[in-house]
């Protein structure tokens, strides 16, 4: 073996990664060849001053949160790349997604939809939410963000087209609605109980007629 | 004992502060890296962050766990050089640009840079980590990046060279030359052992 074969042993038991045989080899050879062994003592003298260079905290907050209102506004952002079916499907998820954020119960099964809600009820009752805590508010969204999920999947396997129609009408004004509707819940939930009766009633007039149609859609199939 | 393999599955089950375990146990070696990569607190704080994102995105897709860590670097390697290739763009002079371009001999771009930082002195009071932290940017990329894995890492050469897809001998022989180019780096800029505050 000539000096420069050693260099990739020297590396091995510089960090303990040696096998015994192989250090006897190298050890032989420092010993015999006073080059090396300045070399290796060199190399020594290099690591221990690299290690004297300690790590240091990065002094940043990186928290990870679930935020299904913020992943519903990267599916609108995404919405334009997307087949047709997915953004009804989509459009119908956003609705949903809406009536959950009013306190309303969404279910499907075997693709029927049903709606429970106290706030946008038929008749003349006041709406009046009952959105108690920010984490009710989450724990809400968390679940109907599965929800979501699963809707999307539903319009994925239904590929409809004629479902496309009325739905992209209700797209525009759902994107408006979203808006102001994200705005209102992470700005502050006590907005809800003052002065927006009148949006309230917009949404509800909106809502209204297209939970009147999957229903519909729904019921036809 | 909540190891990474766990945390991984938890997230990808949909427990997102599974990740934030995560994020806490790597988030300091990450920076660490990162930081000795690149070289600037601000910019490998930003790198961090990227770096996190896409393993938030892309975890679900990571098929063997117990790759986690050896893939988790690959990411932040990838991040470092991006940056570092936007950085050169940005800001290389004429002759660097012109080292660059000779391809291969690395070398002739150190002895640039080296005669660059002989010409302002090294004062006394620089302290070691941006002492060392100069003298790592001299030395060509592909041997920074490993003398950084194995040094402040604890990685195996074995892992370095998976992380690196690059021959074990190859990675050896890359430990070798880095080190043996931070030591003259060191030696040309006069810093003695009193510098690095040995006791003799
Ligand atoms: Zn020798």
């Amino acid at each position: 073996m000539k000096c420069n074969d050693y260099r990739l042993l020297m590396m091995d038991a510089l960090y303990d990664e040696i096998s015994g045989v192989d250090k006897k080899t190298l050890d032989t050879h420092l010993k015999s060849c006073p080059d090396c062994r300045v070399k290796y003592h060199t190399l020594q003298t290099t690591t221990q001053t690299l290690k004297k260079w300690e790590d240091v905290e990065p002094h940043v907050n990186l928290t990870f949160v679930s935020q299904p209102a913020s992943r519903i506004a990267d599916f609108f952002r995404n919405l334009k790349s997307w087949k047709l079916p997915v953004r009804m499907g989509v459009a119908v998820a956003s609705l949903l997604l809406l009536l959950s954020l009013f306190n309303t119960k969404i279910q499907i099964t075997d693709g029927q939809f049903a709606f429970e809600t106290s706030l946008f009820s038929r008749g003349s009752q006041t709406p009046s939410p009952e959105l108690v805590t920010q984490t009710d508010l989450d724990n809400m969204r968390q679940e109907n963000y599965q929800m979501v999920a699963t809707i999307l999947d539903e319009y994925a396997k239904r590929n409809k087209i004629e479902t496309a129609v009325l739905f992209d009408k209700f797209y525009d004004e759902l994107e408006k609605q979203r808006r102001t509707d994200l705005q209102l819940v992470s700005n502050a939930v006590e907005q809800v109980q003052y002065g927006t009766t009148q949006r309230l009633q917009r949404t509800d007039r909106t809502l209204g007629t297209l939970i009147e149609y999957v229903n519909m859609q729904s019921q036809g199939r | 004992m909540m190891n990474d393999e766990y945390l991984i599955q938890e997230f990808n089950a949909g427990n997102v502060s599974a990740f934030n375990t995560l994020v806490w146990r790597w988030e300091k070696p990450i920076y660490n890296f990162i930081l000795r990569y690149i070289g600037d607190s601000e910019q490998a704080k930003d790198v961090m962050q990227h770096c996190f994102i896409r393993v938030f995105k892309s975890l679900g897709k990571l098929k063997d766990h117990s790759r986690f860590s050896s893939w988790l670097y690959q990411i932040a390697m990838n991040l470092c050089r991006d940056e570092l290739k936007k950085k050169k763009h940005q800001t290389y002079s004429i002759s660097e640009v012109r080292d660059f371009d000779d391809g291969n001999k690395t070398d002739q771009k150190i002895v640039l840079a080296d005669k660059e930082q002989d010409a302002a002195k090294l004062t006394h009071h620089e302290n070691l980590a941006e002492l060392l932290q100069k003298a790592l940017k001299t030395i060509p990329e592909e041997q920074r990046v490993v003398i950084i894995m194995k040094q402040y890492h604890g990685m195996k050469f074995t892992e370095i060279a998976d992380v690196l897809k690059t021959p074990l001998n190859t990675i050896k022989s890359r430990m070798y030359y880095g080190l043996d180019a931070l030591h003259n780096v060191l030696q040309r800029w006069g810093v003695d052992r009193e510098d690095l505050g040995y006791e003799m």
